[in-house]
């Protein structure tokens, strides 16, 4: 029962597919995008231009286990929501945690699972997004 | 056997959603970027991807490259390392790099079609990338055209190509085609097509062997991150109006009519000032001061593009320009028999796309609907009560949502948006000196007055060999063998260099 049930599903799915020469679908928007890295006014958020809302630095930079690692926000009221994620460079997620906005708050890094090397921090504030990187030294 | 049910009714309901939620994100997002050396990391996210390269169709893909902009303030193109381990994806997708290193393609790995939201990307680049002041990331939605023969010409339509007894002809390869052999069939009564000369050569691209095609027209936003990373003086070749003119200035539109848009909204942002600083760019259509607006018509074909504008953005972009014949192949497919008259959806017959809705906005499309077998089309009209119709450019993919096939969606048979209507495509013909034309791609990098200077293109200024293609937002349609200017196998306008900037002309590239 449960194969025809998966059946059923992946012919729901993909059963078009079949017959298919191309996928005559299309969506909102359209089928370019571009971001920006770096000192620019203005940051691309896929393929609308919008103004920064908040900001954000972290530090210290480059860090070592020794340290306490820090972020400080401007353009945000107390007790908002932030969301974190740390990743490093092919994206293997690190750290997903939610945390209330403050002038500056305290990261708890997961040191044991970390190398010496490049890392990304992202903090996402409703719709929009920041990145930084650092770099982590035992 | 109540659970059984309960989990059928689940099964069911999952597929339901799948197939009938509205999509949310727009067509495609780069978003979150970072770099670190040699690596620059974003997240990719787009709809309706597919992969259905094992049940004989084709695939899409998203051509990916990256600018750098000098402490000086000049931008660069950002070789990305030829080797493809060098690069990681995470699922669903999967990198295909190139031979030159002008960027990389990114495609989903299975069969099948779904959205792609939020796909992890590092690119490992040639150069340091923190030594650049901002680095910039760019990517085009491209659709796979299969090799294989198809047939070029339909028999019919004014000045199409055919053999001596004025019928289609099979391409089967990328040899060299004797066009002794070939005739300019129905030719143009009113303006002497331009002659064939007596060889095709071998490097002339035909169609038989796989190439990818934008999916869209180039769009204005496209354009205008792209006047953003030239000179002042490269601006100034790459547009109407001087740089140095004042904000809010349209910068695309004919001088002497500086009221009519077309439904083009590229303005002067920040003016420029002559040899020294670049002008800023950026979307105003409804002319409010709040720059890439929800109701700027970010999407919209870009218009106003002669064969300088088009030719330029494709180096820069590091693509190349398609040839009349592959326009052919990638519109009617693979070894299917022409029709007569017949148009990119593969009938001989349209519906107009004439009346917007969401008007400029990301989700821009038209109430028409279309009739049975008959693509939508954005295209003229002569009927004296609808005037000539809309009067301009349409969101590049209006006519398709998550549900459409090919006929609704007025597309090719593989995949590829507004070949027929809405601007024209400029192609290279085969005659002309177009037919010295071969598969270069562009480097990435202008001259210095803001030119594409790639080996064997069409000349910037004098547009000798190319061949436009598809018609416009004005193009009206006659009966097969007439004027009808969206016939895929037309070639009208043989005689015509797209040497000025008119308001229906705009196109796509290759690779």
């Amino acid at each position: 029962m449960k194969k025809i049930y998966i059946s059923i599903l992946f012919f729901m799915l993909f059963g078009a597919a079949v017959s298919a020469q191309a996928h005559y679908a299309g969506g909102s928007g359209g089928g370019y995008a571009s971001t920006a890295i770096g000192n620019s006014t203005f940051v691309l958020v896929g393929d609308s231009i919008s103004t920064k809302v908040f900001d954000v630095t972290v530090f210290p930079n480059p860090l070592t286990s020794n340290d306490i690692f820090k972020a400080k926000f401007t353009g945000l009221k107390h007790s908002e929501k932030i969301s974190i994620v740390v990743s490093d460079m092919i994206g293997s997620r690190l750290l997903v945690e939610q945390v209330d906005a403050n002038d500056e708050i305290i990261i708890n890094l997961p040191t044991e699972r970390l190398s010496k090397g490049i890392y990304l921090i992202t903090f996402q504030h409703n719709n929009h997004k920041i990145t930084r990187r650092f770099n982590y030294s035992k | 056997m109540v659970n059984n049910r309960i989990a059928l009714l689940i099964t069911i309901f999952i597929g339901f959603l799948c197939f009938f939620l509205p999509a949310r994100a727009n067509n495609l997002n780069l978003a979150n970027g970072a770099i670190a050396g040699n690596m620059v990391t974003f997240e990719i996210g787009w709809e309706n991807a597919w992969n259905l390269t094992e049940n004989s169709g084709n695939h899409d893909a998203v051509w990916i490259f990256v600018k750098g902009q000098t402490t000086t303030g000049s931008w660069t193109h950002i070789d990305v390392e030829q080797n493809s381990t060098l690069h990681y994806t995470s699922s669903p997708l999967t990198v295909e790099t190139v031979a030159d290193g002008k960027g990389l393609f990114l495609l989903l790995q299975a069969q099948g079609y779904t959205n792609v939201e939020a796909a992890q990307v590092s690119v490992k680049t040639t150069v340091n990338l923190e030594e650049f002041r901002q680095i910039k990331i760019f990517g085009i939605e491209m659709v796979h055209i299969p090799q294989g023969p198809f047939y070029l010409g339909d028999g019919a339509s004014v000045s199409s190509l055919a053999n001596a007894s004025g019928n289609p002809i099979l391409v089967e390869s990328e040899q060299e085609i004797d066009l002794t052999k070939i005739i300019i069939h129905n030719p143009n009564s009113e303006f002497s097509p331009a002659e064939l000369p007596q060889l095709l050569p071998s490097g002339f691209p035909k169609g038989a062997e796989s190439f990818y095609v934008m999916k869209y027209e180039v769009s204005q936003l496209q354009y205008v991150d792209f006047l953003n990373t030239l000179t002042y003086t490269q601006q100034k070749s790459r547009t109407s109006l001087l740089p140095s003119s004042p904000k809010g200035t349209f910068a695309m539109v004919n001088p002497y009519q500086p009221d009519s848009l077309y439904r083009n909204g590229i303005v002067i942002m920040e003016p420029g000032v002559e040899s020294s600083k670049p002008a800023r760019y950026a979307m105003d259509y409804n002319k409010n001061q709040q720059y890439n607006d929800n109701n700027d018509g970010l999407h919209r074909a870009s218009n106003f593009m002669n064969w300088g504008d088009l030719s330029a953005y494709l180096d820069w972009a590091a693509l190349r320009p398609i040839t009349e014949l592959e326009f052919e192949k990638l519109s009617r497919g693979k070894n299917a028999t022409p029709i007569a008259g017949e148009f990119a959806w593969g009938t001989a017959t349209v519906s107009n796309a004439n009346n917007p809705t969401n008007d400029g906005t990301i989700f821009e499309s038209v109430s028409d609907i279309p009739q049975s077998e008959s693509g939508l089309a954005n295209h003229g009209t002569f009927i004296a009560t609808e005037g000539w119709g809309l009067r301009g450019v349409l969101r590049t993919g209006f006519a398709a949502n998550e549900n459409t096939n090919r006929i609704q969606a007025g597309a090719t048979y593989y995949g590829v948006m507004e070949i027929s209507g809405n601007v024209w495509e400029q192609t290279i013909m085969v005659a002309g000196g177009g037919e010295n034309f071969e598969k270069i791609f562009g480097d990435g990098v202008l001259s210095k007055n803001g030119d594409a200077n790639v080996q064997t293109w069409c000349n910037p200024s004098t547009a000798s060999g190319v061949l436009l293609k598809g018609g416009g937002w004005q193009s009206t349609i006659s009966s097969v063998g007439s004027w009808r200017d969206l016939a895929i196998s037309d070639r009208f306008y043989s005689h015509l260099k797209p040497a000025s900037r008119r308001n229906s002309i705009g196109g796509r590239g290759g690779r």
